[in-house]
Formats: C-alpha cells, sequence, structure tokens
C-alpha cells in the first residue's frame, strides 16, 4: 500500500542518478539497519556456503524440522528474559535428540518421527506462547524480526558464524568424499558417521545464528534458496559455496530495502526475495534448455 | 470436567473433531506406508496464503485454501519433473514461499494479522456448519478410496516396479492419494491450523504404528486414537485458552512419547528374558 502510494511522486520528480544515490543510501543512516545489515551479511555468509552441504546431502526436510521445532526455546527465552540465542540453542538441541532417538524406531521411518517431533514441539512452543501470562510477540518469533536485534544478539551470532565457517574450511575434504560416493569414501579415508553428524551440528548451529532475523518458519529460506539458486548456475563445490554465499548477502540487502521502501515486515521480504530468486532462476534455466534443445533439433533437421 | 462440553461452539468443534477422525486416521496410515509426511506438511501451510485471501477478498475460505493446495501439488509435480532430486529443494522453498505470500498479505495489504494466529493454528471459534459438512465429504471420500483403492496403494507403496509388472497403473491412484491428503488437509485446516495439520494426519497413525502390525487393525486403531486425543485436546484448549491445534498437538506428541517408552521398554525386558 506504502509503496502505491509513493508511485505518483516517482513519476513526478525527475529521476537522476543523484536521486537513485539518495535512496540506496537512505536506508543506512539509522544505527538500527546498520545492526540488521550485520546480521544479514552473517546470515548470508553461513547459509549460503552451509546450504550448499545441506542441498548436496539433501537434507532439505531435516533443515526445516529443526527449526521449526526449536521454537518452544525460542518461547521459553522470551518468557524467561534470557537472549534469544540462548534459548534456540537449547530448543534446537532437545529437537535434535528427540529426532535422533524417535527416527530409530524401525516401523515408521526417518520423516514421520520428524513429522511428530515438529508437531508436538511446536503444539508446546505456540500454548506456552499463548497463554494468557505471557506478553505478546508471537509472531515475532515465527517470522522474524531483523531490525529488532540488539548488540549481544550481534556478538553471539558472530561468535556462532565463526565457528561454523572454520569448520566448514576443515570439514571440507570430508564432506566432499562421503558426499560424491558414500559407499568408496571409506577407502580414501572418509567418515560417513563423523560427516553425518558434524553436518547436522552446524545446521543446528546456523539455524541458532539466522533465526533472530527470519524466525522459526523462515529460516529454512536462507539456508536453502540460496545455494540450490547457486547450484544452478556453478557445478565445482567451492564457486558454489562462494556464489550462494554472494547471493544470500545481495538477496538479504535486497530484502531489507524492500522492507524500507514497501513497509513489509523484514523477515518475510527477505525470505521472499531468496525464495524469488530461486523460482526464477530455476524458470530462466528451463527455458534456456528448452532454447538450447529446439536450436539443436533444427540443426540435426538440416 | 466435562462442563465444556455444553457450550454449543465447543459441541460444534467436537462434531467436527470426531467426523475428520475418520478421513485423517485412514489417510495417515497412507501417508506413513508411503513416506508422504512432508508433502501433507506443506500442502497444509501451502493453503495459508489461501485462506488469507479468502478472509481478506470475502470468499468461503475452503475455496482458497484447497486452490492453493491443489496448486501447489501441482506446481511441485510439474517442477519437480526435470529434476528429480531437487524434491525436496522445491518443497521447502514454496512452503517459505507460501508462509511469506500468506504474512505480507495479512499484515502489508488486508490489514489482518491478528488472524494470522488463528489460520496457523486453528480456533474453534470460526468452525461452522459447512465446516463439518466439508469434514463429512471428505472423511467419506477417504473411507469409499480406502476401501477401493487400499490394496493398489498397498503393492505401489511396497515395489512400484512389481505392482506396474502385475498390472496396476500406478499414475492414476497415486494421484488420487495425494488429492485426498489435499482434500482432508483442507478440512482440518480450521481445527487445527495450517501449520499443525499433521496433529491430526501423521502424529495418531504414527502412534498406532507402534502397536499394531496388521493394516486393518492399525487403521481402526488411528481412527480411534484420533477422535480420543481430539476430544481431550479440545477440552484442554478450552481450559487454557490455547488454539484447539496447539493443544491436540502437544496432547498426542505425549501419547506418542509414552507408547515408544513402552515399547522400549518392553523389548528390554523381553530381551532379558530371552537371555535368562
Amino acid at each position: 500500500m506504502t509503496l502505491l502510494k509513493l508511485l505518483p511522486e516517482l513519476y513526478l520528480t525527475t529521476i537522476g542518478p543523484r536521486e537513485v544515490w539518495q535512496a540506496l543510501l537512505e536506508p543506512w543512516t539509522q544505527g538500527i539497519m546498520h545492526r540488521a545489515l550485520a546480521e544479514i551479511v552473517l546470515l548470508g555468509l553461513v547459509g549460503g556456503m552451509l546450504g550448499c552441504w545441506i542441498v548436496f546431502y539433501e537434507l532439505s526436510y531435516s533443515a526445516e524440522s529443526l527449526a521449526h521445532a526449536l521454537f518452544p526455546g525460542l518461547v521459553v527465552a522470551v518468557l524467561l528474559g534470557f537472549p534469544l540465542v540462548l534459548g534456540a540453542g537449547i530448543g534446537v538441541t532437545v529437537a535434535a535428540i528427540a529426532v535422533a532417538i524417535l527416527g530409530r524406531a524401525p516401523e515408521i521411518g526417518r520423516d514421520t518421527a520428524v513429522a511428530v517431533v515438529i508437531s508436538a514441539l511446536f503444539g508446546l512452543g505456540v500454548v506456552l506462547a499463548l497463554s494468557p501470562k505471557s506478553p505478546p510477540g508471537l509472531q515475532e518469533l515465527l517470522f522474524g524480526d531483523i531490525l529488532g536485534v540488539s548488540n549481544l544478539d550481534l556478538l553471539l551470532a558472530a561468535g556462532l558464524a565463526t565457528v561454523v565457517l572454520v569448520a566448514l574450511r576443515f570439514l571440507h575434504r570430508q564432506l566432499l568424499v562421503v558426499g560424491f560416493d558414500r559407499a568408496s569414501a571409506r577407502s580414501v579415508g572418509g567418515k560417513p558417521q563423523l560427516a553425518d553428524i558434524a553436518l547436522l551440528l552446524l545446521i543446528a548451529l546456523a539455524t541458532v545464528v539466522a533465526v533472530q532475523g527470519l524466525g522459526s518458519l523462515l529460516v529454512v529460506a536462507v539456508l536453502v534458496g540460496p545455494a540450490a539458486t547457486s547450484r544452478l548456475l556453478a557445478r565445482r563445490m567451492m564457486p558454489m559455496m562462494i556464489l550462494a554465499a554472494l547471493l544470500a548477502v545481495a538477496a538479504g540487502i535486497s530484502g531489507l530495502y524492500l522492507s524500507y521502501y514497501a513497509g513489509t515486515a523484514s523477515g518475510a521480504s527477505v525470505a521472499g526475495v531468496m525464495v524469488v530468486l530461486y523460482l526464477s532462476t530455476l524458470g530462466g534455466c528451463a527455458i534456456l534448455r528448452s532454447l538450447r534443445n529446439a536450436r539443436l533439433a533444427a540443426e540435426s533437421d538440416t | 470436567m466435562f462442563n465444556p462440553f455444553q457450550v454449543p461452539f465447543v459441541q460444534r468443534g467436537l462434531m467436527e473433531v470426531l467426523i475428520l477422525s475418520v478421513g485423517t486416521g485412514l489417510l495417515g496410515t497412507w501417508i506413513i506406508l508411503r513416506g508422504l509426511a512432508f508433502y501433507s506438511h506443506a500442502v497444509g501451510v501451502a493453503a495459508f496464503p489461501g485462506l488469507v485471501l479468502a478472509s481478506g477478498l470475502g470468499f468461503a475460505p475452503p475455496i482458497g485454501a484447497f486452490g492453493m493446495a491443489v496448486l501447489f501439488a501441482g506446481g511441485l509435480e510439474r517442477l519437480a519433473r526435470s529434476r528429480r532430486s531437487d524434491y525436496d529443494v522445491l518443497t521447502a522453498l514454496i512452503l517459505v514461499g507460501a508462509l511469506v505470500a500468506g504474512v505480507i498479505l495479512a499484515s502489508d495489504v488486508f490489514h489482518s494479522g491478528s488472524t494470522i494466529d488463528t489460520l496457523l493454528f486453528g480456533s474453534l471459534l470460526v468452525i461452522g456448519p459447512s465446516d463439518i459438512v466439508l469434514a463429512a465429504v471428505s472423511s467419506g471420500l477417504a473411507l469409499v478410496a480406502t476401501y477401493f483403492l487400499g490394496r493398489v496403494w498397498l503393492t505401489t507403496g511396497f515395489d512400484p516396479g512389481m505392482s506396474r509388472s502385475l498390472g496396476v497403473r500406478s499414475a492414476m491412484p497415486d494421484a488420487l492419494l495425494l488429492g485426498l491428503v489435499a482434500l482432508v488437509a483442507t478440512a482440518a485446516l480450521s481445527t487445527v491450523g495450517a501449520l499443525l495439520t499433521t496433529t491430526l494426519l501423521i502424529v495418531p497413525a504414527a502412534s498406532m504404528r507402534l502397536l499394531s502390525r496388521r493394516l486393518l487393525a492399525w487403521q481402526l486403531g488411528s481412527v480411534v486414537l484420533t477422535a480420543i486425543e481430539g476430544t481431550f485436546g479440545l477440552w484442554l484448549s478450552v481450559e487454557t485458552n490455547a488454539p484447539p491445534g496447539a493443544t491436540i498437538a502437544l496432547l498426542a506428541g505425549c501419547v506418542f512419547l509414552l507408547l515408544a517408552a513402552a515399547r522400549r521398554l518392553r523389548s528390554l525386558v523381553g530381551v532379558r528374558n530371552l537371555s535368562t
């Protein structure tokens, strides 16, 4: 709605390079936006880089469910007044243990166990959050609030992000060997179990970093979106990871602009840009491929 | 203790849950057998923007919800056909896209932000006669389809290649199963909300799976367990003032945990008896 009101003014004023610069720089004049920018860069780097492994190992459902299931942790953190990052950490630990234990029941399979854990923990979180004694603010925990990040939150997130990135650097070869061929990985020094556990731990850490900005429901956007986009464009792992991190940060900043000028919720805007980026890249690739196929067919006809 | 059930809107909710338990209990067993857990979670969430649109533009919510659910299922099938391995990536991202669309529509376009909680987690107050009709129709369809197509779903579930060689064409029954899950999830939305459709569709059936090995017993048990959990969940919802979706989820999760723990204990005892 705000955007629609702005449109006539945009047409009336002549738009030169100076106005564009001004529009680009204006959001960053406030301290609140500096913190939002720092948070976006942190979660973009971690989400983009780690996301490539999530996509490679086909762990999208696990990543999504961990983020959903840590919700009661966030609620408890708000109720007791300690930092969200800490609540998220405890929540994600409980969720991971529950999935690990229930996932071993042979009759129902891993996906079903995950669904049971998400439903139960989510229900618990909502009952806690909507009980009459709780303060309002459920939607911020669900959909995130990048603009509400405090300096302490930011410091904790930076620490965790560093841990994830350093671990990724040291685990790179291990993850590559196991992910490429699980069966023969042992013969070249790969340890499949170690790689799986390490990856799940890192996903948990990254979720804790990103949950503040994007909320329990939208975290999976940054963990999967940029990496999946990058995988459509790059073939080798290292360039894919770097491209994914760049895309994630760029999409995050565009989301902040969108939120600033259109007046939409910040977390939803960032997640929305990441989803649209993936879907449009997917569509673009499909069109290019069919064009190329058509040309090849035409060439082979002549 | 049963005072809440004398209030008319709680009675309507009870009727809705009892009717729904037939459809969700039956389909739950097929969802688990066929590994459709992520799909059934996503199809409920995909309906969320449909619900927001319906309440904003003033048409019947189930139309918006079912429309979005079918759009999601069809879009996923179409997009994933070209790249088989990206199925769960697509599901995850479309799911997030649906949540983003819903929350932006609700808070910035229709300014109905306060209804988000109701749409995501359900509410007893919004259940009307049309919801009960929808629940009855979808439960009836689930029952009929289970009776006639159960055999086909079972064979395709165990071995798709084998069933094709036995002359079962698997595309049509499978599409029907996906459509039915979408329909029953839509019917369950008003009670348990878009985020928690799995509480009725998956958790009770998964709990009963721990107890029974035979298909018929499992399906009957799931229906009964869904009805029991739904009834107590409604009561808890009235007592605690929390949305029914959340209380049923919590209750069903606890039942699952207890059954799993009991089974583990029994098998431990069994092992000890064998070894002595």
